[in-house]
């Protein structure tokens, strides 16, 4: 019975909210921390606490559906990032709650892990285990990720001695190599050739035609608009809006160039 | 994260059984453990002209160094001198390194770590699975420097597969406490450098244990470390089976650390992350 993947979406925030504490609260030696237990009493403690606190996210809630291509905008700062990472499982939520039915393949920090010793085979299989694959799965995908990548003739020399480009596409290719059941996208590919960056959106095609979830932040309005069904914006930690693209991206243009014209003003 | 119909299922909520989330994810995550440990344990040598050979060449040649230097320093008429030091020096290598190694991966994996979702605690066991292929390499080295001395190796070797296990069953549990130690106060690795300075002189590794003072004996007879140490002589050096009450006595030891410190360690990675 299929019911589980008829009846659940694919992911459900919930009145999410997440904090970030300052770092300067957290007392980072051991003497730091005696002089704070002989010396702060718990009233100083509380008034400290809330002035370390940075809101990212302030209550958040969407519904995703399976298959679906959704879109998050916002300015920068507003908190698209942030939700992405909770998103990833990188940070837990303040408050509220997240469900994720699937796994999530994240195009973020596309490339972390990679090691400039090691030749591009040997990264292909580390950078794949970082994702979660396993190494029998990647052996089966080897062939394809290098020809996706192009780098046949280089694929045995130490990832040092490649161009940033080289690094970002053989980075781009192990992270796409299989059709994810949630994908990430944080803004659009920064692997500059134009053509790579073309097969990159083939392949988010074939993606959506196989039926991935895909969650996409971007400022790129055009791209949001070509791709995604539904949009957020979100504002300050805040969603002001959800609908279907063209109307969330309307109002979400309209106040930009509001805050630009007040901006002239002045 | 459970399965249901084969998705998988994540819900940020589900906070009460996070070891199991986490004993989960790492065995989900058990190729990296693989990929990480070999990476740590070539990448040393990439650029070197022998390579992966070094991963042999460097202990054997640290030892014979230690022995001969050793040897010519401090004889005190025992016999086989060489394999009762390498024998401790070998031991005493895995345990300070793993554990040290634990806290400095776990501070080097947060860039890692805010990138990528991965079980933080992938860090610990890596750095511990590491120090354990390092140790293997050089205890077969010492093997050979043993048998090419003619000192007394006996059948029982084999049997220390089970001291392995329980001595990176603690070295493991010690990580789990470090790790998070660490990542709260900068001055935890400075200050359990000082207690590894400390602790190897209680170890008897340069002397047997009765040149010294009874009431230091005792001392040194609780040292965990000084008790692998000589669960680890017993077949290689003195010829004889593995002593019982050492045995019992690190296994206790080795499995309380190792509970303890997966609960502290999970306890605190949550607050971990909102470092963020």
């Amino acid at each position: 019975m299929s019911s589980i993947l008829q009846v659940t979406p694919a992911v459900l925030v919930d009145n999410l909210v997440v904090h970030y504490r300052r770092s300067k609260v957290n007392a980072s030696s051991i003497k730091e921390l005696l002089v704070d237990l002989f010396r702060i009493k718990k009233k100083m403690l509380r008034a400290q606490a809330h002035d370390g606190v940075i809101k990212a996210l302030d209550g958040v809630s969407l519904e995703i559906q399976r298959g679906e291509v959704y879109g998050i905008i916002g300015r920068n700062g507003s908190g698209k990032s942030t939700l992405l990472k909770v998103l990833s499982r990188i940070i837990l939520p303040t408050r509220g709650r997240v469900q994720i039915w699937g796994r999530v393949s994240p195009l973020l920090g596309v490339g972390a892990g990679f090691h400039r010793e090691l030749t591009g085979r040997e990264n292909i299989y580390l950078y794949s285990a970082i994702l979660g694959r396993s190494q029998a799965r990647t052996r089966e995908l080897f062939d394809e990720i290098v020809a996706f990548a192009e780098l046949e003739e280089f694929i045995d020399e130490p990832i040092r001695t490649y161009s940033s480009g080289m690094v970002a596409r053989l980075g781009f290719a192990v992270a796409m190599a299989e059709v994810p059941e949630i994908l990430l996208v944080d803004e659009v590919l920064a692997v500059g050739d134009e053509r790579f960056k073309d097969k990159c959106n083939a392949r988010f095609q074939e993606f959506t035609a196989q039926g991935s979830t895909i969650i996409f932040v971007s400022h790129n309005m055009h791209a949001v608009q070509e791709m995604c069904s539904r949009v957020s914006w979100i504002h300050q930690g805040k969603l002001l809006m959800t609908g279907d693209a063209t109307t969330v991206i309307n109002e979400y243009r309209k106040f930009i160039r509001r805050e630009q014209d007040f901006v002239k003003s002045v | 994260m459970t399965k249901e119909n084969n998705i998988f299922y994540y819900d940020s909520n589900d906070r009460k059984n996070k070891l199991w989330i986490e004993i989960r994810e790492l065995y989900y995550y058990r190729d990296l453990i693989w990929q990480m440990t070999l990476r740590n344990v070539t990448v040393r040598y990439k650029r070197s002209i022998l390579g992966v050979l070094w991963t042999m060449l460097e202990p054997l040649l640290t030892m014979v160094v230690m022995a001969v230097v050793f040897t010519a320093l401090l004889d005190r008429k025992i016999p086989h001198f060489p394999i009762y030091l390498l024998s401790g020096i070998v031991v005493w290598n895995y345990f300070a390194f793993a554990t040290q190694s634990a806290m400095h991966d776990f501070i080097g994996g947060e860039q890692l770590i805010g990138r990528v979702y991965l079980p933080r605690s992938i860090f610990v066991v890596t750095a511990i699975t590491t120090g354990l292929v390092n140790f293997l390499i050089s205890f077969a080295v010492l093997l050979l420097i043993a048998l090419a001395t003619g000192a007394p190796v006996s059948v029982y070797t084999f049997l220390l597969f089970f001291p392995i296990v329980i001595l990176t069953a603690f070295n493991l549990g010690i990580g789990l406490w470090l790790a998070p130690l660490q990542s709260y106060f900068t001055d935890t690795s400075s200050i359990y450098g000082i207690a590894l300075r400390l602790l190897i002189y209680l170890s008897a590794i340069f002397y047997p244990i009765d040149a010294l003072s009874p009431i230091l004996q005792m001392v040194v007879n609780l040292n965990p470390v000084y008790q692998f140490i000589h669960i680890f002589r017993n077949p290689v050096y003195y010829g004889t089976s593995l002593p019982l009450l050492p045995m019992v006595y690190t296994t206790i030891l080795a499995i309380v650390l190792l509970i303890s410190g997966a609960f502290f360690f999970v306890r605190l990675s949550d607050r971990i992350a909102e470092k963020f």
